[in-house]
């Protein structure tokens, strides 16, 4: 193959047209509800995603994202609601709705004990290419992740990086108008990460391909996102920018946690204090029916909260270890929707 | 699903683990079983001729008639004589003390003269410690009563010939003869015949090779069981199911594209076992080898419906490895795969015929070692094909690709 077939081969493609003539979006879930026996994983989940938009879906371990991202791949059949891709109804015309989606697992789902190039023959045609386009599109794929002059060893030689790119190679061979990202980039290096985060940028940048992301690396979801969907106990929380969801966070969180000792030196106790600090933003009062709760603030103004807060420490002899300060990023605000961590589990 | 099936297979090929399971193993058992087995399997199903050693001391007309009505035995192999000489009794002895002959008569000296003073004849038998009392007590018993038949047909011919001496009239004479012949041709002369209860024949046993390689070849199919739903498994683990769900491929072609190359490899390795069968050791097809065809279809429906069955019921890689290795080797003992029905009670050979690996092996055998043709081994393939059916009911409503 010569360098101008090469790059003939890797030029952006133009979008093809859309067929949802209604609205502009790519992706569209509405209602979507799954239970498994009694139990609701998914209850009411709805979203969307426009032409070359990067979406960040996140959502701590059990918290129903997995199961809606089976169901927004065609890959697990919703008990209610209804998915369209490009304006294709996925439970009606399965095989077209498919043939748009990309899907890239949290697991390296491949053969490890076949090259690369024939796990990517085997998934161009799982989804039907013509013999003659596959050899270009593998091309092409194997261009995308850089992975052109390695195709021919057997996937279980390559690093966990490489691994990660023939991962989304294989789910680039069909040129899908969205592309769902299960946790790309767990267990690679910090450069297999940079080249992964380059080909989602450069998918959308140059082949107008809309993205669904998850992660739990916070960094890397800042980084790549346009707009965040942050769902919890199979509902939606929170969905916007990163400005639009940041903002209500002020400048940040302050959380203040005195021992039980230091509590008792607080004549008012914790509701005392929650008054004390309730003029520099909205206060709540984390775990109050335990023997040591804490205190949470989503401060306007973080220096004039911390200058307070070091005040009344000094009258009543309470120390400054328990508290801690968050800058208004996605973790805090994870933390402030759910009332725990993203890598907290279940 | 054809690109299902060669991805399938290729996947397969590169398992080393899985062919030499598949493939290796069943060859290694076929051939070290069958050089244990070889001698039990050598006169199965003919009573072989029990070898004895005559000692005549007495070498006249009633000991020759003895030994002559002896060698004339067709159950018996006879030696009364070693480099042209009558066998002498230390040699007669030294036969069965070498496990030569199971036993020897000795008929001594005077045994005619007390034939013909109408005594009781004297007989002695040297037997070998070690062979069979049920064999050799009822052909003691045999060679006595032969001895008592022998010593009173001598005596008559010795009445009826000093009768004929002692007349004149010529037509007597004849008449004493006559009898004298018939006499004779009687004592010669059995009319046997062997008939089978209504219903049943004669029983024909395989060989070595036509109970081993059909029985290791079934025994292994069923190993594919083990192999397939351990691949199912790890599909699961490995997330390739999930990204295949999402793909345009229906449901109905990806389950079929996981599960008909197993069945192919299942008739590859019938026919690469046969095979070396045949033209490693020799052994007969028989007359209609393509019958084994839909024998071999058939029991690959039934293993790879197993297979699936487990994969259905199942969660982990170490459960399909425990559970499946178990049932096929259960299976394959009670079907009789690992030792020959003729070996076995009366209830495991019953048993033996509801059991999938034992009609497929029974089928089998019809073809290799009894002759038949399609036609015969059609209903065998038929219950197989049934017992599949079965199975895949089981098993398609209870499996899910992703769990």
């Amino acid at each position: 193959m010569t360098i101008q077939e090469l790059e003939e081969l890797v030029a952006p493609e133009p979008l093809p047209q859309s067929q949802d003539t209604e609205t502009t979006h790519v992706l569209r879930a509405t209602g979507l509800a799954k239970k498994f026996g009694d139990r609701a994983v998914v209850d009411g989940v709805s979203l969307s995603v426009a032409p070359g938009e990067i979406v960040g879906f996140l959502g701590a371990n059990g918290a129903g994202k997995s199961t809606t991202i089976a169901m927004l791949t065609g890959a697990l059949r919703p008990d209610a609601g209804t998915i369209t891709v490009d304006g294709v109804d996925l439970a009606a015309d399965p095989k077209r709705a498919k043939a748009l989606i990309g899907v890239v697992p949290q697991e390296i789902a491949l053969y490890p004990s076949l090259s690369a190039l024939q796990n990517l023959k085997f998934f161009a045609g799982a989804y039907k290419l013509p013999r003659k386009v596959q050899a270009e599109r593998i091309a092409w794929a194997l261009d995308v992740v850089g992975l052109t002059d390695r195709a021919k060893e057997r996937v279980s030689s390559y690093s966990g990086g490489m691994q990660r790119r023939v991962n989304i190679a294989a789910a680039l061979l069909h040129r899908p108008r969205v592309l769902f990202l299960d946790e790309p980039t767990v267990g690679v290096d910090a450069q297999s990460r940079n080249q992964i985060f380059e080909t989602v940028l450069r998918l959308r940048d140059e082949h107008g391909v809309s993205v669904v992301y998850t992660s739990h690396y916070m960094p890397e979801v800042e980084k790549l996102c346009d707009r965040l969907v942050i769902v919890d106990g199979g509902r939606v929380l929170a969905e916007g920018t990163q400005k639009e969801l940041l903002e209500p966070l002020g400048e940040g969180l302050l959380e203040w946690a005195p021992s039980g000792e230091e509590l008792a030196l607080l004549p008012a106790g914790i509701g005392g204090l929650a008054a004390a600090l309730a003029g520099h933003g909205e206060v709540s009062v984390v775990d109050a029916e335990a023997a040591a709760p804490a205190l949470r603030v989503r401060v306007r103004d973080m220096a004039h909260s911390l200058r307070d807060v070091t005040r009344i420490a000094a009258e009543h002899g309470i120390g400054l270890g328990g508290i801690r300060l968050g800058r208004p990023d996605l973790e805090s605000l994870f933390l402030n929707l759910t009332g725990r961590r993203l890598r907290d589990g279940a | 699903m054809l690109v299902m099936i060669r991805k399938e297979l290729r996947v397969l090929l590169a398992d080393r683990a899985s062919m030499i399971t598949l493939f290796i193993s069943p060859i290694l058992f076929i051939t070290v079983m069958s050089f244990a087995l070889g001698n039990s399997f050598a006169n199965l199903g003919s009573a072989g001729r029990l070898s004895i050693s005559i000692a005549d001391q007495d070498r006249g007309p009633a000991a020759q008639a003895v030994v002559n009505a002896l060698t004339g035995s067709a159950q018996l192999k006879v030696t009364d004589e070693t480099g042209g000489a009558p066998l002498t009794e230390a040699q007669a002895e030294a036969r069965v003390k070498a496990g030569t002959d199971a036993f020897a008569v000795v008929l001594p000296a005077g045994f005619g003269q007390q034939v013909a003073d109408g005594a009781a004849p004297s007989v002695r038998y040297v037997v070998d410690p070690a062979s069979s009392r049920q064999v050799v007590d009822p052909v003691q018993s045999a060679i006595s009563n032969l001895i008592l038949t022998v010593a009173s047909q001598s005596r008559t011919e010795q009445s009826l010939r000093a009768l004929a001496a002692g007349t004149a009239d010529p037509a007597a004479k004849a008449a004493i003869n006559a009898q004298l012949a018939k006499l004779d041709q009687a004592a010669r002369t059995v009319n046997a015949s062997v008939s089978f209860p209504t219903g049943q024949s004669a029983i024909k046993y395989p060989s070595v090779y036509q109970q081993e390689v059909p029985g290791y070849a079934v025994m292994y199919v069923f190993f594919i069981v083990t192999v397939m739903a351990g691949s199912i498994m790890v599909e699961r683990r490995e997330g390739t199911f999930r990204r295949l769900l999402s793909s345009p491929m229906p449901r109905a072609q990806l389950l079929l594209g996981k599960v008909v190359p197993y069945a192919l490899v299942a008739l590859i390795q019938v026919t690469v076992l046969m095979s070396f069968g045949k033209f490693v050791f020799g052994m007969g097809l028989g007359s209609h080898p393509l019958a084994l065809l839909p024998i071999a279809g058939a029991l690959a429906a039934c293993a790879v419906a197993l297979g699936l069955l487990l994969a259905s019921i199942t969660r982990t890689e170490a459960q399909v490895a425990g559970l499946g290795t178990v049932t096929v080797l259960v299976l394959a003992a009670l079907g009789g795969c690992m030792v020959p029905g003729v070996f076995l009670p009366h209830f495991m050979r019953v048993i033996a015929e509801y059991v999938p690996q034992g009609i497929a092996l029974g089928a089998f055998q019809d073809v290799l070692v009894r002759g038949q043709g399609m036609g015969a081994v059609l209903p065998a393939a038929g219950v197989l094909l049934a017992v599949a059916a079965g199975l895949f009911a089981l098993a398609v409503p209870r499996f899910r690709f992703v769990r």
